[in-house]
């Protein structure tokens, strides 16, 4: 079987506190994984480490079967792998075209003299990366307000927009950290179907989340982390029906629904 | 031996003067958390508030130093009024910019007043030389040192014993946290402001015998200080008074080995070197990257 | 999708006079800056036209590394005093022709830039600031102490006038048309590289860095990129001063020299280019006109700057872009669309998704 992605005993500490602990995580190529785990169970840092913000204390990372460990974050996405925020972490003062455009920054090739003097590569290269980004925009329901600042655009829509940013870096596989976190009913759908529209497109998804209606439906093979160490992966059905995970973490989510 | 021992001395008075100015810069870093580029002209607002106080009211000098004190105090908390607490919540480029602005008024300020003259001032402690086993020593340099060294061990006996001290160092650690712990996180910050302010005014007020009373004392002496600052770890008040004595003492060595020209690029160069390798200072811990 | 949008832009889009404004608003301006001389302005004003552009040169480029990368820069005039330096060193004590002294000059100046970027590309926020100052400092020293090369005090002296195959731009009307140019030039490369893929890159990576490494963009290349472009505009700068005032001395170049370069920049509005030239213009005539005033004028200055940063946030240029937007009638389209964003958000339907 080919794993996009493989991280091999992957671990990191800080301090003496060992975040992330000997995981052994996959995704498969044009499916769906999800990652979940109470608050803290190290996901987000695992996020990191595949993206390149943290060096493992331990272990490597396999990208398309090559071992990028020492590849820093903007290689990384050089070679097609990204990554939205947590947090909302978008360029506020730039428009929504603009910020989609430093997605595209790594698909364009010209250089900072080409870009002061203008010359025709420049014209060339902005113009097919505005029309991919239109797509995109449209994509993702924000091609009415690609000149608006993102700093302007209602909580939702800057979600969207964050999610629309990486995918202008056109990447195989694409990590979301808690897309629908904050999101209403109605966009809870929209986000949905948009994932499965890009899985559908050709691109390997890997998400954060806590909403497990979202993750269930949705997801192809989930991994269940708790401090910091993988306690199960598999496919829906048998993660639900996990007792280690129920004890650990579904049970928990339960008591905060109800 | 005896000639490096009296470089030593001299480099230790000035040092722990740059110190003095220093741990305002680090006091209002760490609290506010911004580096107050206004805090040199402090220096020279202590040296022409004292200049005052003894030379133009005729005070006696155990009047005229308390007063000119209370003066820095006062012009301290103006200046936190206007030109900080209004920017507390903005981003860091303006804030830095409004401190330079504030340094261009009170600089100009005092020019205007004074002049550009540089005003003699007595010597508080005494400026006849005593040779002490060869060494040759003034009094006002002695002093300097242990009232600049006292100072600081004072005011970190304060900052960690008393109750007003430790609700200080909460609101530098963590504003919000204090908050809830039921600190006074307004009245706190206002009074590092204050503090920081009089400690830099009092600086001015040692250098005064023997560097004079001139309206631009804040740009030599600013830099240095907070060149010390730095050179301890902006974040360690214990680090800035080292900071300063070794970069007191490094400036009087390069001086008499070097050539008195190259002291002050000297001075940067080691600032500059310090940066590269260890930003956070010769006392400073390492900071975390966080994503 | 396609249809809906330009029914909008149709529905608000700019009326016949705004059109006509955001047509000639350039036009107009550079007209206005080319009959200058004829209206009756006498050397005095040329020169301070002439100084004002040079200052609006070094503000846009500081603009390119402060405003547009976030690289606070408390030491930038040590790019201005390098490119003087270097120009006027070359074209009076080896006599070199005065267009290699101004290549030289922006050359040099980018180079020492990389001196100053290498080892300082990690450092965040102020430390990054101080090691700038110590920069500043540093070379304000060596300017004033290298006295086999610089001159020392005294300042270097007779440095040649500026001449094109034998067309000399000595007199200052002549010179006025000369920075006229220059100063063109660099709003030109300025204005080009903010809207590319190396500008966007910079902007990101002051708004964050850590989400513009995560697009793919290399943090220190194009911090080292606004570096050398900044220095190499601030040395040209530096060029045009020494052949206009044809005499140059160390204390122009004083490392607190570098906050009124900072000062400009934050009254014409961090990161804009028209805030830029008028920031550095303004600051530039100001103490001019206050002159009656006395010395009175550097305490409202310093008090002015206090006030614009908290009452202006984003100064002179914010109000340029207020009043453009309003004129040229996009700030109409922008309440248009964002009321709609609120409406759709208020009735739930949101945009549809198109899976």
């Amino acid at each position: 079987m080919s794993y996009i992605l493989e991280t091999k005993g992957v671990g990191i500490q800080f301090g003496g506190l060992k975040a992330v602990n000997d995981v052994n995580f996959t995704a498969e190529e044009g499916q769906i994984t999800a990652l979940i785990g109470p608050n803290g169970a190290g996901k987000t840092t695992l996020f990191n480490l595949i993206a390149g913000f943290y060096s493992p204390t331990a272990g490597k990372v396999y990208f398309k079967g090559e071992d990028i460990t020492p590849l820093k974050p903007y290689q990384r996405t050089r070679i097609g792998l990204a990554r939205t925020f947590q947090n909302i972490n978008l360029f506020q003062d730039m428009s929504v075209m603009d910020n989609a455009l430093v997605g595209q920054h790594c698909r364009m090739t010209y250089d900072p003299i080409s870009a002061m003097l203008s010359l025709p590569n420049k014209h060339r290269q902005e113009k097919k990366s505005r029309a991919d980004i239109m797509e995109i925009l449209d994509f993702m329901g924000l091609a009415d307000f690609a000149d608006v600042k993102a700093g302007g655009l209602s909580y939702g829509k800057q979600k969207n927009l964050e999610i629309a940013r990486a995918m202008a870096t056109k990447p195989q596989l694409l990590l979301l950290d808690e897309p629908a976190s904050g999101l209403n009913t109605q966009e809870l759908d929209e986000l949905s179907q948009r994932v499965l529209a890009m899985r559908d497109m050709g691109i390997t998804v890997v998400l954060i989340e806590h909403k497990m209606d979202v993750v269930m439906s949705i997801s192809n093979k989930i991994m269940v982390l708790n401090f910091g160490e993988s306690i199960a992966f598999g496919p829906p059905e048998e993660i639900s029906a996990d007792p280690h995970v129920i004890e650990a973490y579904l049970g928990k989510e339960d008591e905060e629904d109800a | 031996m005896i000639f490096f021992l009296q470089q030593l001395v001299q480099g230790l008075a000035l040092g722990s003067i740059y110190g003095l100015i220093a741990i305002g810069y680090v006091l209002i870093y760490n609290t506010w958390g911004v580096l107050n580029f206004a805090q040199g002209d402090m220096v020279m607002v202590g040296a022409f508030t004292v200049l005052v106080t003894y030379s133009m009211w005729g005070l006696p000098m155990y009047l005229a130093i308390p007063l000119a004190i209370v003066l820095c105090l006062v012009i301290g908390y103006i200046i936190e009024l206007t030109a900080f607490r209004p920017l507390l919540n903005a981003e860091n480029q303006r804030r830095l910019i409004a401190t330079i602005g504030v340094g261009i008024f009170l600089r100009n300020l005092a020019q205007i007043i004074f002049g550009a003259d540089a005003y003699p001032f007595p010597s508080i402690f005494g400026n006849k030389s005593m040779n002490i086993g060869g060494l040759v020593v003034v009094p006002q340099d002695i002093w300097n040192t242990v009232v600049g060294i006292l100072l600081v061990v004072l005011l970190m006996i304060f900052l960690k014993r008393t109750r007003m001290g430790k609700a200080m160092r909460a609101t530098a650690q963590d504003r919000e946290a204090a908050r809830l712990m039921g600190v006074n996180v307004r009245n706190c910050m206002s009074l590092t402001f204050v503090l920081a302010s009089a400690i830099g005014g009092f600086a001015g007020m040692l250098l005064a015998p023997k560097y004079f009373v001139v309206a631009t004392h804040g740009l030599t002496f600013g830099n240095k200080g907070f060149a010390a600052a730095l050179l301890g770890g902006i974040a360690s008040n214990a680090g800035s008074m080292v900071g300063g004595i070794i970069l007191g003492i490094l400036e009087s060595l390069a001086a008499v080995y070097g050539s008195s020209l190259w002291q002050t690029a000297i001075a940067f160069l080691i600032l500059f070197l310090v940066l590269v390798v260890k930003p956070s200072g010769i006392m400073g811990k390492k900071d975390v990257r966080k994503v | 999708m396609k249809k809906n949008q330009s029914n909008l832009t149709a529905a608000v889009g700019p009326n016949l006079a705004q059109r006509v404004y955001s047509v000639s608003r350039v036009w107009v301006i550079l007209v206005l800056a080319l009959v200058f001389p004829f209206l009756g302005a006498n050397n005095y004003l040329l020169h301070m036209a002439n100084v004002s552009m040079m200052f609006a040169i070094l503000t846009i480029s500081l603009n390119v590394l402060s405003g547009f990368t976030g690289l606070m820069s408390v030491g930038h005039i040590a790019f201005f005093g390098i490119g003087a330096y270097t120009t006027a060193i070359l074209t009076t004590t080896y006599g070199m022709p005065i267009w290699l002294g101004f290549i030289a000059a922006g050359v040099v100046s980018a180079l020492f830039s990389l001196l100053l970027g290498l080892p300082t590309m990690r450092l965040k926020g102020m430390y990054f600031s101080v090691a700038t100052l110590a920069f500043g400092e540093i070379i304000y020293q060596i300017i004033k102490n290298w006295e086999s090369v610089t001159k020392g005090t005294k300042g270097i002296t007779k440095i040649p006038e500026i001449t094109i195959f034998g067309f000399s731009f000595k007199s200052y009307d002549r010179f006025y048309y000369l920075m006229l140019l220059g100063l063109i030039l660099v709003i030109v490369l300025t204005y080009n590289l903010k809207n590319s893929r190396s500008g966007r890159a910079m902007l990101a990576i002051r708004a964050n860095d850590i989400a513009a490494e995560a697009m793919g963009v290399n943090v220190v290349t194009y911090k080292l990129v606004a570096f050398m472009v900044s220095a190499f505009f601030a040395g040209i700068a530096g060029a045009f001063y020494a052949h206009e005032m044809r005499y140059i001395s160390p204390e122009t170049f004083a490392s607190v020299e570098s906050s009124t370069l900072l000062a400009m920049m934050v009254v014409g509005g961090i990161g804009s280019i028209p805030g830029a030239i008028l920031g550095g213009t303004v600051l530039t005539i100001l103490p001019e006109v206050l002159r009656f005033i006395g010395d009175f004028r550097l305490v409202l200055y310093g008090a002015a700057v206090v006030a614009i940063i908290i009452f202006a946030p984003k100064g002179i240029g914010g109000l340029i872009d207020y009043l453009d937007e309003l004129f040229s009638g996009k700030r109409h389209l922008h309440t248009k669309q964002l009321a709609k964003e609120a409406e759709s958000n208020q009735d739930g339907s949101g945009e549809e998704g198109q899976a």
